[in-house]
């Protein structure tokens, strides 16, 4: 039976979802932002999810640290990438934050000087790639754990990054669609449309990217080979195949491409809830996919109990063990989290999209 | 300069456990947390299989990885060639626990009684105090004793008092401690006579404690 890596678990795979999520969003917002006047709620939404989900991620992370109070001290040692990923994701909050706080809310500096806007975009573009793949280079340099120590890792995670934040903009974007009327309803649905096909292509590509990591980590070496068939045939396999590649890849794009084929033909509340749908499953799966890679980290040391040794955990004391009893596989506390993340997604789209009254928009608000 | 390391003869290794305890008693470590064990496993291929005790512990690498990905700089090598934490640096991301390929270090996430009925005894309430909550901790190849040592003029590795506590219990005298950089002391002389060789050398860590009589697939 194999053991799974737990030392990093939940906060971490949190941390991971909500960095890249994030920089996928203000990736999206920005990339919006330079297309066309037409999607400019789109970037709007991309740079108002972007840096406060990387804060919400950054917290989860400091709560894993043993000594939070101590966490200034990450910035100490230029050869760890802790230390690295620390500062490009502290310049990218900022830029975000700035970006938000003089466009969106609660100053308007920047609405009338697009320039301004389209540098500090680009800037913060920059940092949120850079976000995304060092979540990947994170794991990636980890010698230690042969499943990790690849250089697809990165791509993986930029690519999921980039997928999940399309698919917040697009439950953004689905969410307004019912606020707004005439021209600007058009626009929202032309955006909606336009991030489906980009956000297919995405899914599309990490589904490929991803075919490409498992095959080659399953030929490295007996250790990741066995982290490989962990998430395959193992323990795992549930999460894996049923929450990331099934509902959090394959749906999706079986959503997003009937509604290309069939753009013609269906409905607009029709598109936009299935627009909606398939966000909501890419965000699920870009959390499923973190908590996977983790679990899956096997590394290739010894295990800390030789074989047979937990059997005797039993005859001791509750406080001796539970600090430190193996785990095999993911428990239905797991299980819940997942379940739990998609019934909260749905919600905030329903209750946002059909409960929450239109704001009021001002006579001179034009598109 | 001197360059610490250790040779372990795994012909002579009963797998008794007593260096595991020995540092366990020597350091004070809470429950849950072990610095030096001993993993028994297998090896070869049946019907001709053997038990291995293969006793475990910080490698003290010359390349350590878990230097390198420590953010605050808390793991760090000393001169003498030993890696040790400095606890009050340490924030307990465990990146190093990640980072190393022995898995030899440990997360210490609270300290609780070997007896919650009666508490901490005395012994634990003195020991218990060298111990941070929320830090990685790991065999530092007794740096209390070897620091002392400097002091009273022992010699690590020659005096008993100046040697870590798991080279001084073994009972098959299979461990021996020393500079390796001395091709005199009994440790390098150990090594070449038994062509001793370290864990894992492919990951470029560069360990420092070499094993006598490891089977070929370890």
């Amino acid at each position: 039976m194999t053991i799974l890596q737990t030392t990093w678990s939940w906060y971490i795979a949190w941390y991971l979802f909500l960095a890249g999520a994030g920089a996928g969003a203000y990736l999206t917002g920005a990339i919006a932002g330079y297309l066309n006047n037409k999607y400019r709620l789109a970037s709007k939404i991309g740079v108002a999810l972007g840096a406060p989900l990387v804060v919400i991620g950054t917290l989860f992370l400091v709560l894993d640290l043993g000594h939070p109070e101590r966490f200034l001290l990450v910035f100490s040692s230029p050869s760890s990438m802790i230390t690295i990923g620390s500062t490009i994701i502290s310049v990218f909050m900022i830029l975000g934050l700035i970006h938000l706080g003089f466009w969106i809310w609660p100053f308007k500096l920047l609405e009338k000087r697009p320039a301004a806007r389209k540098a500090l975009g680009l800037l913060g573009a920059i940092f949120a790639v850079g976000t995304a793949v060092y979540t990947g280079i994170l794991l990636g340099v980890v010698n230690a754990t042969p499943f990790w120590n690849n250089a697809i890792l990165p791509m993986l995670f930029l690519v999921s990054a980039t997928s999940t934040g399309a698919g917040a903009v697009v439950v953004g974007l689905a969410v307004y669609h019912e606020k707004r009327t005439g021209e600007e309803q058009q626009h929202i649905l032309e955006s909606i449309k336009t991030l489906g096909k980009f956000d297919a292509v995405l899914v599309a590509l990490e589904l490929i990217v991803l075919f490409f990591y498992m095959a080659v980590t399953s030929t490295v070496n007996p250790t990741s080979s066995e982290a490989v068939q962990l998430l395959t045939s193992g323990a795992l396999a549930p999460l894996f195949w049923g929450g990331l590649i099934a509902a959090g890849l394959l749906v999706p794009l079986l959503i997003e491409t009937w509604g290309i084929i069939r753009e013609k033909a269906i409905a607009t509340g029709t598109l936009v809830l299935s627009a909606a749908i398939s966000g909501i499953l890419v965000l699920v799966g870009g959390l499923v996919l973190r908590y996977s890679v983790l679990s899956a980290g096997i590394p290739a040391g010894s295990p800390v109990y030789s074989p047979g040794q937990e059997a005797f955990f039993p005859w001791y004391p509750p406080q001796w063990v539970s600090a430190f009893l193996p785990t095999y596989g993911p428990s239905a506390i797991d299980y819940a989290i997942v379940a739990a993340f998609f019934i909260v997604l749905a919600a905030i789209y329903f209750v946002g999209a059909k409960i929450i009254p239109a704001p009021k928009l001002s006579a001179a608000k034009k598109v | 300069m001197v360059r610490y390391g250790m040779y372990i003869d795994m012909n002579r290794c009963i797998g008794c456990f007593g260096c595991a305890l020995a540092c366990k008693q020597e350091n004070f470590t809470p429950p849950g947390i072990w610095w030096s064990r001993v993993h028994v496993t297998e090896a070869g291929e049946p019907p001709n299989t053997t038990i291995i005790n293969k006793p475990l512990q910080c490698n003290h690498c010359d390349n350590p990885p878990c230097v390198t990905v420590c953010p605050t700089g808390a793991s760090y090598k000393r001169a003498d060639g030993i890696v040790v934490v400095d606890q009050d640096k340490c924030i307990g991301c465990k990146y190093c626990i990640q980072a190393c390929p022995y898995g030899v270090r440990a997360y210490l996430s609270k300290i609780v009684p070997y007896n919650p009925q009666q508490g901490f005894n005395p012994y634990e309430q003195y020991g218990y105090s060298k111990h941070q909550e929320g830090v990685v901790e790991k065999c530092v190849f007794c740096t209390q004793r070897i620091d002392a040592a400097a002091n009273n003029g022992l010699k690590p590795g020659v005096d008993r008092a100046a040697t870590p506590a798991c080279v001084i219990t073994c009972v098959a005298y299979a461990r021996v401690f020393g500079d390796l950089d001395d091709p005199n002391s009994e440790v390098s002389k150990m090594i070449a006579k038994n062509g001793a060789r370290p864990l894992r050398p492919e990951f470029g860590t560069k360990p420092k404690i070499y094993y006598a009589g490891l089977p070929q697939e370890m």
